[in-house]
Order: C-alpha cells, then structure tokens, then sequence
C-alpha cells in the first residue's frame, strides 16, 4: 500500500526533473512500459539453472510402483516385483528413514520400517555375476590364462563401469539411499542387487543372458592389454611359450624407417624356430619389442582385433548358468 | 553454414543399445496440459481417445497425465541417459500428439544434431590397418634397390 | 592380420618413408610430377588434406637432367629482386651451371599446392646434383621411385663388340665417300 502511495509522487518528482532538463525527458519517454517485465523470464531461467539438482522423485509426477513396473518391461524381464523393489532399498536408506522418524517423535513401534535391505541381494548377484562372466569367458577364450580372464572380470564388474551402465538404465532414480547424487559403490551395489533379484524371480537362465547383454557389450573396441594390465609381456610370452613346449622367442628388426630421424619407426619380428611368430612396429626398438611380445600373446589366447564377434543369440541351454550356479 | 560450423557428433547408441537387447530409451512421458485452453483442445482429445492405447503399447515407459493450469501444452520426454526433451502440442490434434509421442518413444535421447558419418566402427579395419610398410618385403628396408654396397 | 596396440599402430600408419628417385637423364617436369604426389602424401590410403602425411623425396644426379627441344637455350627463369631495375632473367643453361639442382628444386616448387604446407614439403625435398648422398639419409631410404622415362645409351657408352654386331640395314662398298 505503501508503495503505491509513494508512486505517484515518484512520477511527478520525475516529471519536475524533466521539466528542467530535456534530456530527461528524452530517457522517460523511451522507458519500458512498468507492466511489462522483461526481465522476468531471465530470472526463472536463471532461477531454474542455479537451483541444487533434486531427486526424480522430488520432483512432480512420480509414481514408484509404476516406474518400478516400466523398470521390469524395459529390460525385456519378470521381475517379482516385490523382490524388484527390495533390490532398491539400501541399508543406508533403512537407517535414515527410521532416524527421520524418531525426529519426528513416533514411538519405537511405527518408527520400525519393516524393510528388508539389498544387501543379500546384492551379494547374490555379484557373485553370480562374477562367475557367470569367468565361465562365458573361459568358454570363449580358452587359451586364455585365469589371471587375463579375472582381468576381464574384474574390468566389467568394477564400480566405474557397473555405475556407467546402471547410470544409462537410469538405475539411480530409483535407488532408495540416503546421499544424493548416489554415490558409485551404493549404485554398483543396487545394480548387483538387481541382478539378484533377477537370479532370484527368473532363474539363473535367464539372468545370465541379461549379464552377458548388458556387460559383455562393454567390451566392444577394446584391447585386450588395455584391461589387462601386463608389465612384461615379454617375460608372460616367453612363460607361455615354455608351456607350449616351443622354443623361446628370437627378437630380429625386420624393418625399419627414418632410423636417423627423430621419428623413426623399427619393426621387430619374434621368430621361434626360425618362424616368425609375430611383428610389432614401435618408436624403439625395445618398444617395438615389446610391442610384438603383444600381439604374439593376443594372437596365443584368441584375442586378436578380428576375433569372431561376440555370440549374442540365444544359448541352446543355461550351460555356463548352471555351472555358475553350482559353483556358488 | 559449413559442417565444420555446426555441432556434430559420431554415429553411436546409449550402452551399445541393441547388441546384446533393445532396451527403449525413454524412460517416461508427461502430458502437460490445460483442461480448459482452446489450444488444450487436442491433447484432452488424446487423453481420452488414445492415452490408454498409448500406455498399453508401450509398458515401458511411464504416462504421466497432469492437467494444470499452465501456459502451454507439453510433452515432456525423459530418457534414460538423462536427457529431458519439450515438445510443445499447443493447437495439435490428437492424431499429432500420438505421431509425436511414438516419435520420442523411439528416440535415443542423444543430442539431435548432425551425425558425422552414417556409420560408425571402432575397429576400422578388418585386414589390419595401412602403414606405410604394408605390402613391402621386408628385405627392403635394408638399402634402396639403386644403392646395395653391402 | 596383426593387432597392434593402438598407440603403436598410430605411429607405424603415420611413419614416413624415404623415397629415391634417380633423375639422370629425366625432364624435371616428370620428375616433379612424381615427388609433389609424395611429399603431399596422396599415394597413401590415408591421405587427408588437412593431415601432414608427406614424405621424404630424395633426388640425385639432377645435375644430368635432360631438357627435351631447345629449352636448356630458350626457357628462361625470370625472377624480381624487388628494386628498380631488379628483373633478372637467365636461361635454364644459366641457371643450371650456376645450381646445378635449382631447376628441379624450381620445378617442384612450382607444381606443389600453393598454401602454406609448400615450405614444408620443400624441407622433405632432398637434392643432389650428383649420386652421392651423405650416410645417415642412405640409412633412411626405403624405396626408389621408377624412373618416368627409360634412359638412353649413348653411342660412346658401347663396346666395339656390341657396334660390331649391331645390325646392320646396307653395307656401304669399300670406295664409298662419306661427304
């Protein structure tokens, strides 16, 4: 009330001065209109983009029971929907929910929430997880020593990795926890606990084919010393070799450009028995060694770059499943 | 504008989507609405003509039908990577909104923006790649075919 | 097919090669024919305008290139030194006792693409007017590039054995008089 006692006063204050000075007047004139407010718009807008990130489900238009149901048909799978829902619910979640309402002064009985957490699951799930990887991947790679295959187990079952796939199935939203963002190891374990209550509703069948259709395409355009991690290839070939009862390997330079530049390029072949193994170019010669090490090794365990394509049509039966779950 | 100008990207899919299985990427889908604006009229058509067809066709992906006092009819599209997209259906029929929604229901959620080449590999070659000793006998490299002192 | 590390693989894909090409008795327009291709890159599958994928050239014996016609008398090479009076024009004989590898340097020069790579490609342009190369470019050579024209043999360069048996369409009488 104030103010619009004090408008009209404004004005004609204004109007006096420009009276005085014609200048004034001039900028009065061209003024925006006081019932247009342009600047309302940048405001919400910035208002919107400074606002902290909420949860989805802080948010209007959440129904959990529904989004859990289109959680279940997205993924092509019969969850028990119960089951489903537990995979959600993390023990810190448990703990804060029961602390807000002891804040809020409820007797001990209703502050009990009778929810059961996803640790069980969890477990369950990565540990089939984890199994079910190492037999499909003994299947296919035979040659491949247990150390490269738990490379490639560990890779696809690492916290980065299982939170990049659980973050693109939007796996968080649903998430019951405690933090917001939520934080990598609760989702890796949500994640794992999903996969447990697959194992749990669908049977290890078909749980394995999710595994294998969500992790094993991960590994599309990676090399395999980019998960695996060898220090010295030479030293692992020359083991491998000795195993296979073969000579051990003869590092000759097969060839070589610009050697008396600063860019030179040497290719170094590996000849066992007088037969080349493998060739490998690098800036050095000891790194072009090394290099041919690699590929004789990539070429050993059938990991080479133009290795069959991983088979994603249906198993004929659960076989790498039921040895997963029998080795449990 | 040269391609070089606009905002481009690879040819790719979220999780390497339909190698292993086809998971639709839109997560769910919200029917903003006025239940009185002219310019309403069409989307309060297709709540009541084809908003159950569309859930049921689509399990996956979560209705949310909300009629609010607001400015303007919405769709509002979100997708599993994140992505929240704004359709807006003022003065569209009902025939339209479904088009549009079976439209976001298909998409990925990625940036809808020039993609660089209609395909995409990340192993480029299936012989092995060219270098410059490809196809050249290893002797080769010992002198030029001219210069052979040793 | 070999799978190299990919680290490993960029650096043999961009290497660059040394290449030799002998330019005794080849007109120089040939002869940079054939260079600009390499010192561009353009004989490599993964030739891209905007990547710098030349190679070395080397040229020796560019003191013997052959001019066809009267060129070595009639083409001149005119250049302006930027002062009054400063045009200058010498015949190609001139200039070629003068530098006995500037036309071929010139002549590639001029057939490379005028942008600002052409200083560079002119670095990997190794001359010498004779067939003598320093060692540690012999070391770096990978491949001579085929000579565009076939070099003739000259008269003096046949033994008496060869002229002798060198068939022969009339033998001239005994009494015949050469003019």
């Amino acid at each position: 009330m104030a103010a619009r006692l004090l408008l009209p006063a404004s004005r004609r204050l204004l109007a006096g001065f420009g009276t005085g000075a014609g200048a004034g007047r001039v900028a009065l004139s061209t003024a925006p209109r006081r019932d247009k407010k342009r600047w309302l718009r940048a405001y919400l807008e910035q208002q919107r983009l400074e606002a902290p990130p909420q949860r989805r489900s802080e948010k209007p238009n959440w129904d959990y029971h529904a989004e859990i149901q289109a959680f279940s048909h997205r993924l092509h799978e019969n969850f028990s929907l119960n089951l489903l829902k537990t995979a959600f619910v993390n023990s810190c979640y448990i703990e804060s929910e029961e602390a807000r309402r002891r804040e809020l002064g409820l007797d001990k009985e209703t502050v009990a929430l009778n929810l059961q957490d996803n640790s069980k699951l969890a477990e369950q799930g990565m540990s089939f997880s984890r199994s079910f990887l190492t037999q499909c991947f003994e299947g296919a790679y035979p040659d491949l020593p247990a150390k490269g295959i738990g490379a490639l187990v560990d890779f696809l079952t690492s916290q980065e990795l299982v939170c990049y796939v659980a973050q693109n199935l939007s796996v968080q939203d649903l998430t019951l926890c405690k933090d917001f963002p939520v934080p990598p190891d609760v989702l890796q374990r949500t994640f794992f606990a999903v996969i447990g209550a697959l194992l749990d509703s669908s049977g290890p069948e078909k749980t394995g084919i999710f595994v294998r259709d969500f992790f094993i395409p991960q590994l599309i355009g990676k090399d395999l010393f980019e998960i695996w991690e060898v220090v010295n290839p030479m030293g692992l070939l020359v083991e491998e070799l000795t195993k296979r009862n073969i000579s051990s390997p003869e590092p000759r330079i097969t060839r070589q450009l610009g050697v008396s530049t600063v860019l030179p390029l040497y290719f170094v072949g590996l000849y066992c028995d007088k037969k080349i193994i493998a060739e490998g170019p690098g800036e050095t010669l000891l790194a072009a060694e090394e290099e041919a090490a690699r590929v004789a090794l990539r070429k050993l365990y059938g990991y080479t770059e133009n290795r069959r394509p991983w088979d994603y049509s249906k198993p004929k039966q659960g076989l790498a499943a039921e040895k997963a779950i029998s080795s449990n | 504008m040269t391609g070089r100008g606009s905002p481009s990207r690879f040819l790719t899919a979220v999780l390497h989507n339909g190698v292993g299985r086809y998971v639709r990427q839109l997560q769910r889908l919200q029917l903003l609405f006025s239940p009185t604006a002219a310019d309403a009229r069409g989307a309060r058509q297709f709540v009541e003509e084809a908003a159950l067809d569309f859930a049921r066709r689509h399990p996956d992906v979560v209705l949310y039908v909300s009629p609010r006092a607001g400015p303007a009819p919405l769709l509002l599209a979100e997708y599993l990577n994140g992505t929240v997209r704004e359709e807006l259906i003022a003065s569209m029929t009902s025939e339209e909104i479904l088009q549009l929604a079976t439209k976001l229901a298909g998409q990925s959620g990625l940036d809808i923006i020039r993609i660089r080449k209609p395909f995409h590999t990340d192993n480029p070659s299936v012989q092995g790649q060219w270098h410059p000793l490809t196809n050249k006998p290893s002797a080769l490299t010992v002198r030029g075919p001219r210069l052979q002192p040793q | 097919m070999a799978s190299y590390t990919k680290a490993a693989q960029q650096w043999a894909t961009f290497a660059r090669a040394w290449y030799l090409l002998d330019a005794k008795m080849q007109p120089p327009g040939k002869i940079a024919a054939a260079t600009v291709i390499r010192l561009e890159g353009r004989h490599k599958p993964i030739y891209h305008a905007l990547s710098d994928c030349g190679d070395h050239v080397v040229i020796i014996n560019t003191r013997h290139i052959a001019f066809s016609g009267n060129k070595w008398e009639q083409k001149v090479y005119s250049s302006h030194t930027g002062y009054p009076g400063g045009f200058k024009q010498v015949t190609a004989t001139q200039l070629h006792l003068k530098d006995p590898t500037a036309i071929v340097k010139l002549t590639v020069y001029r057939m490379l693409p005028k942008n600002l790579q052409r200083r560079t490609m002119m670095q990997r342009l190794h001359l010498f007017p004779e067939d003598i190369i320093p060692e540690d470019i012999q070391k770096n050579l990978l491949q001579e590039i085929p000579q565009p024209r076939a070099v003739p043999k000259r008269l003096d360069e046949y033994t008496p054995e060869e002229i002798a048996a060198f068939p022969k369409v009339w033998i001239p009488p005994k009494d015949f008089r050469r003019k």
